[in-house]
């Protein structure tokens, strides 16, 4: 340990010498006090044995081996823990105190149950704790696939790499498991990786270029069919027989089959729309006749490129407006198609205007250069295809347009333009440097061909390795096998991807660690600068980042911060930006939801898509403007795209993607509160939940998450008291009638419900809507008849500090006051997300010391929200000790 | 050695056990463990009981899957949603009052099912699990056959069942197993490859898992003491596929069945994948490829493949809505449905291993259920049980245990014992259910 505290301040200011120094002491004394943990037991606990429970459980009558006068009233390990869990669980199931016996008044077993619940969850932390220890962790997920890209330069779908297993943070080491199933996948997957790239670095790079898709030659194949069968159709209802038709009989069969199918569905397309418009475009409708248009062209797995849409809209419709663009063909994953992007138009068939986005295709490992075709996007209206779901959204589409058309969306063309790449990746430079002898290799004598591929692997490993040494036998057995593989009649490009394979599965590769050089001064800032890439980067450190640290100068001031700020504005803080809020706000969760497209029409994939995206565009905005965090408790602007503006009824420039859109002076809008992908996660079965929406505030506003829920809780039948169809609010109240419930819940419910003006859909809305069935008799019979009852929103609750307040605005203007915590919340989470670690209760000092210097307000910044920036807070992690100091000390 | 007491049984499984468990292997399709006793003939002259554990996670609601009362279920009826069973009323047991008490999780169906263990703990560290009652079937059951246990799994997430197995080996890592029809399709039939082919290629996976090895102890070399833990689990996958590199090196000059079915299409989903799933069961334990399978079923994907967007922890919370009954309702019956075809299935798969030519389904126990037993409550979990295993068990009963809150692992244990796996004990177990199941 000693030898690695010295290597690793070798290059701290004088200060920062001293302050570490002072850290390793406080360490130590930590540890001592750490040892015995004690947590103590709620006085409430005391008062509920004395009159209710020592009856029974003294030390006389000792009833079911339990003397609660035995059990000491501190948490100083599991054993403890276990005994309090269970005396917990049987408060919690109300089998104690028996009915029979005296029971506690409601208000001490609320109390009792929320504190020792409170405690014990406390208590299991600290019983977790890890001294303040990360240990080593594997690329997740997202590291890998960024990590891929940028050594091998190529793109590879998430979905096909082995899942991050776990319950924390994605980064934390502690947390990750590996079993030989992990081995054989990422073997399986690393060798179709450089199979993949192989080939594709081979392959000359292409001048962008663009490939159109006109909208009426579209339509030319479906046209032709489609006027035959016109024909046909119209001849046959003039009583023409199937001979005068020029058909056989065996025909008929085929041609009664194509009157009601698809086919003539586009004869009456074409037979309904303005023969004007289909001269110069295509109009698509979900419903039938044409429904897409699709774009097909060869797709580069290194590159990205962009998009362009001509199109526009018949009339004016008010929420048929956005065009979805679906990846089909043999390359996606899985058989559904994959959402892309989702695109307002705006113009009309006779002006259209262009639209355009950026499309980074992710793609099955193992494509090659030949699958490049066996792609295609699919361009259509954005939302469900299938019956039910469509029926309920012609619906809805009829009440909001009366008079809209059936098809409103025009493509005048659509347009694909690129390659863009990025610059070569390290592997790209390798194979360019090897081409000759790549070509030639069966040409060269048995010594120089060794040699050669020798310098090749380690080269490569160097990179894939992040610079970390390779040991010579390593190398050696990787040359033998690849001779192997040459003896039995295979050239350089197939024996070599195995030995690649190996070195991609290898723990140098997929761990990453703190590597040991030569150089100890240059070790330290060369582990910082790929741990500084991985934290924004979800990547490796780039050549700069190298440099810097090869200098000794990435860890001074001025340019560590030039540098953060750099990486911060760069396409890859992306992963960052898109992890750490994905984990920070839990938006599995928000995956999952699923709302009944009949009572939510507007529920489509392309609204889904674009609501999860809001908070992470929210966050990039914050920090690259450097603005409060208490924006995330209220703010005067949303960054939005086209279908949450009209989610939001805002008025917003269409089809420009993402952007800073200021909110009107009365929006309840603004904030966490008020996004779409929150207030979704915040339902559960096509109702609100005050629950989830309260303890999600809690927990991320107010940094106090709530303990899980427990088990075997009796289910409380309300529906005597509740009425027929009860309001969310009754429900929610009822809910609390019960000690048990109410501990826990009078603390989230009583903040969710200050939500309740936002729908299931996260829709604003003044009264709740209950629709129900009850049962009618009509003529002698049981039918079901639909009910509607309505409820004016009341939106008034308290914080667990007693403090009221009666809508929304006033909830934020609570929170405000209490935006330190947003702050902990938040920055405990990233130094997590950074470390790869839980937090130690010895970490507490440090997170005090950030939150205090974050609370200054910067000169010239004149709002409410002049404290705890964003982009600051994660300068402050990165210059933080915790940051700086190797990851795990080694022995 | 014979095994008779647990404390003996315990060392012995812990001694072989370490090392002796391996994780399904996708070059070799190995699922091996070391057998509990050495190798004896006695058991080739019964018939061979075969153990099958199958859950989808989340429970059901009360009036849809639990009968009222205890009885005959002619007489008291079969609750709603088990409609589909009812032509198999005289084939299958219910049973009630059977609790996993050490299980504390409300949310997690099947993480600590067949291991009975407390898999959130205090002690300390993140959740950790125990042996599973399959693995200890598989050590017994597993000597004379190419695999010592099958898992079957499903790939996806928040499905219900916590955690990412319902097997575990002796140490408590988990066996993930098979989750795509086409690999287990491989795994009984094999890939077409001649017996050279395979040697050759099990000797290449060897040198390449000798590399593997030596990066990591390259790696080890300059890693923390804490970090070198952590690299304990890379160099565990490696010993574990070299372990069912060695089992199938021994298998392959036994040759594996002929299919006499096609391979499954990639895109086999929900219900088909289900019903492709029990048809590899009745192929494995007809060709003896293995005696003992589980199967962690995929729910969520059922859902969707009958129409339901909504996951499955979505319809754990009905509450009073009646669109929720509903879907619930649409499950527990396509559930039953499949329990149904799945007994149609056994009943008509003849048993090779029986002289008196019996059906798979007459020397099978097997069990469906879940450690949830409706919403929340992990309580008096689902039951049902089916298969002629059990000797003298009339089926058609729901049979309630006389004391609340009876350990599962009784159910487990009894499993065990009948199908000739020498355990006295199993987790918190307190006998083997001997007055209910008769």
């Amino acid at each position: 340990m000693m030898r690695s505290i010295f290597k690793d301040h070798t290059s701290f200011s004088f200060l920062q010498k001293v302050f570490f120094i002072f850290s390793i002491a406080l360490f130590i004394s930590n540890i001592s006090a750490q040892q015995n943990p004690s947590i103590q037991i709620p006085q409430s606990l005391e008062l509920l044995f004395e009159s209710y429970c020592f009856h029974c459980h003294d030390e006389d009558s000792e009833k079911g081996d339990l003397n609660l006068e035995k059990i000491p009233m501190l948490i100083r390990n599991s054993t403890d823990a276990l005994h309090w869990q269970d005396i917990l669980d049987s408060l919690n199931t109300g089998d104690m105190p028996p009915p029979e016996k005296k029971q506690p008044p409601r208000k001490l077993l609320m109390q009792v149950i929320g504190e020792l619940t409170d405690t014990l969850f406390e208590a299991r932390q600290k019983l977790m704790d890890n001294q303040g220890l990360a240990t080593m962790r594997r690329l997740n997920k997202r590291e890998y696939v960024a990590t891929i890209k940028n050594l091998m330069g190529v793109r590879i779908d998430p979905v096909h790499v082995p899942d991050d297993t776990g319950n924390s943070i994605d980064t934390v080491g502690r947390e990750q498991n590996f079993y030989a199933r992990h081995l054989e996948s990422y073997f399986e997957l690393a060798k179709n990786i450089v199979k993949m790239s192989l080939d594709w670095a081979q392959q000359p790079r292409t001048t962008p270029h663009k490939i159109r898709q006109e909208g009426e030659t579209g339509f030319n194949v479906v046209r032709k069919t489609a006027q035959t069968v016109g024909k046909l159709f119209a001849m046959k209802e003039n009583g023409k027989t199937l001979q005068e038709m020029g058909l056989n009989k065996s025909d008929k069969k085929l041609l009664d089959g194509l009157m009601d199918g698809i086919v003539m569905s586009r004869y009456e397309y074409m037979n309904r729309v303005d023969p004007e418009i289909l001269k110069t475009g295509l109009l698509v409708s979900n419903v039938n006749g044409v429904q897409y248009l699709t774009l097909k062209f060869p797709s580069d797995a290194r590159a990205h490129y962009k998009l362009h849409i001509m199109g526009g809209l018949v009339g004016e419709p008010k929420i048929r407006k956005f065009a979805r663009v679906n990846m089909k063909g043999a390359l996606r994953s899985g058989t559904d198609s994959k959402h892309i992007a989702t695109v307002e138009l705006s113009g009309s068939p006779k002006a259209p205007e262009l639209k355009t986005l950026t499309y980074f295709p992710e793609y099955k490992p193992g494509m090659m250069v030949l699958d490049q075709h066996q792609d295609q996007l699919e361009f259509r209206e954005d939302w469900a295809v299938q019956k039910p779901n469509s029926d309920a959204f012609v619906a809805h589409a009829k009440r909001v347009e009366p008079d809209g058309a059936q098809e409103v969306i025009f493509f005048d063309w659509i347009e694909v333009e690129g390659p863009f790449y990025e610059p070569k990746s390290p592997f790209e430079k390798l194979v360019d440097d090897w081409s000759s002898f790549i070509h030639t290799n069966k040409q060269h004598d048995e010594t120089t061909h060794q040699s050669k591929v020798k310098v090749f692997l380690e080269k490569f490993a160097k990179h894939a390795f992040r610079q970390a040494p390779i040991s010579q036998e390593l190398i050696q057995q990787l040359l033998n096998l690849y001779q192997q593989s040459r003896k039995s009649g295979q050239d350089f490009t197939d024996a070599i991807i195995e030995p690649l394979a190996i070195l991609l599965t290898s723990p140098s590769f997929l761990y990453l660690q703190d590597i040991e050089l030569e150089n100890p001064d240059i070790e330290v800032d060369i582990n910082f600068a790929n741990r500084l890439a991985y934290f924004l980067w979800s990547s490796p450190a780039d050549s700069q980042l190298i440099k810097l640290a090869k200098q000794g100068k990435l860890k001074n001031k001025q340019i560590l911060t030039r540098e953060v700020d750099r990486m911060l504005f760069d396409y890859r803080a992306d992963n960052f930006y898109q992890g750490f809020i994905e984990q920070w706000l839990n938006l599995k969760r928000f995956d999952e939801v699923e709302l009944n497209l009949g009572e939510f029409p507007l529920f489509s994939p392309g609204l889904k898509a674009s609501a999860r995206k809001e908070p992470i565009e929210f966050y990039k905005q914050l920090v690259r403007e450097n603005l409060g965090l208490s924006h995330w408790i209220d703010s005067d602007f949303v960054v939005v795209d086209g279908i949450l503006a009209r989610h939001y009824e805002l008025d917003h420039h269409p089809g420009n993607g993402f952007q800073k859109t200021p909110l009107p002076d009365k929006s309840f809008r603004g904030g966490l509160m008020g996004q779409a992908a929150f207030l979704m996660t915040g339902t559960m079965g096509d109702r609100t939940s005050p629950v989830i929406r309260g303890a999600l505030i809690k927990e991320l506003l107010l940094n106090s998450p709530s303990a899980p829920p427990p088990p075997n809780v009796p289910e409380l039948d309300v529906s005597k008291e509740a009425g027929h169809f009860p309001s969310v609010r009754t429900l929610v109240e009822l809910h609390q009638k019960k000690p048990q419930c109410a501990s826990c819940h009078i603390k989230m419910d009583q903040i969710g419900l200050g939500m309740e003006n936002f729908d299931a859909m996260g829709m604003w809305r003044n009264k709740e809507t209950v629709i129900g069935h009850k049962n009618i008799q009509v003529r002698g019979k049981d039918r079901k008849q639909k009910v509607e009852q309505h409820y004016p929103i009341v939106a008034s609750g308290h914080l667990n500090n007693g403090q009221n307040f009666s809508d929304l605005k006033e909830l934020k203007s609570l929170l405000l006051n209490e935006r330190e915590k947003l702050a902990t919340s938040i920055l405990e989470t990233l130094l997590v997300y950074a470390l790869g670690r839980e937090l130690s209760f010895l970490d507490r000092g440090t997170v005090e010391q950030i939150i205090s210097d974050l609370k200054s307000p910067i000169l010239g910044k004149n709002d409410k929200h002049n404290a705890f920036h964003a982009r600051r807070m994660i300068h402050k992690v990165i210059q933080s000790p915790l940051f700086q100091k190797s990851v795990s000390s080694r022995s | 050695m014979n095994i008779q007491t647990d404390p003996i049984l315990r060392r012995s499984i812990l001694k072989y056990g370490r090392y002796s468990m391996a994780l399904p292997f996708l070059w070799s399709h190995v699922n091996h463990n070391q057998p509990l006793v050495a190798n004896s003939k006695a058991s080739t002259k019964k018939t061979p009981i075969r153990l099958l554990w199958m859950t989808p996670g989340h429970g059901h609601m009360e009036d849809h899957f639990y009968p009222k009362e205890a009885g005959d279920l002619k007489r008291i009826g079969l609750p709603s949603g088990l409609a589909p069973l009812k032509k198999h009323l005289q084939k299958f047991t219910m049973i009630g009052q059977l609790s996993n008490n050490k299980n504390r999780q409300p949310h997690d169906g099947s993480e600590a099912l067949l291991t009975c263990a407390d898999v959130l703990g205090f002690p300390g560290k993140p959740r950790h699990n125990s042996v599973s009652c399959d693995t200890l079937a598989a050590m017994h059951l597993g000597q004379h056959t190419r695999y010592s246990s099958i898992t079957l799994n499903n790939s996806e997430n928040n499905n219900g069942h916590g955690g990412v197995a319902i097997s575990y080996k002796m140490d408590g890592h988990p066996i993930t197993g098979y989750h795509n029809p086409l690999e287990v399709y491989r795994l009984i039939f094999g890939g077409g490859i001649s017996q050279s082919e395979q040697l050759h290629l099990l000797n290449k996976k060897k040198s390449i898992l000798d590399i593997m090895q030596v990066s990591a102890i390259h790696n080890k070399a300059y890693l923390s003491q804490n970090d070198r833990q952590k690299l304990e689990e890379y160099f565990h996958s490696v010993r574990d596929i070299e372990l069912s590199l060695q089992h199938e090196k021994k298998w392959v000059h036994t040759p594996k069945p002929k299919a006499d079915f096609e391979a499954p299409s990639a895109t086999l989903y929900g219900e088909d994948e289900i019903k492709f799933m029990f048809k590899m069961m009745m192929t494995s334990f007809q060709t003896d490829s293995t005696r003992v399978i589980t199967y962690r079923m995929p729910d969520k994907a059922l859902l969707k493949s009958i129409g339901i967007s909504e996951v499955p922890h979505t319809l754990s919370h009905y509450g009073r809505l009646e669109r929720l009954h509903d879907l619930n309702f649409q499950r527990t019956t396509k559930w039953a449905e499949l329990i149904s075809y799945l007994i149609d299935l056994m009943k008509t798969t003849p048993d090779p291993l029986d002289p008196e030519q019996g059906s798979i389904y007459d020397n099978t126990i097997a069990y469906f259920g879940g450690g949830l037993r409706t919403a929340h409550q992990n309580k008096n979990v689902p039951v049902i049980l089916f298969g002629g295993g059990i000797k003298n068990l009339k089926h058609g009963r729901h049979r309630i245990a006389k004391k609340e809150n009876t350990p599962l692992a009784n159910l487990w244990l009894r499993m065990l014992k009948e199908a000739g796996v020498p355990v006295q004990t199993f987790a918190d177990s307190t006998g083997t259910l001997d007055d209910l199941l008769t």
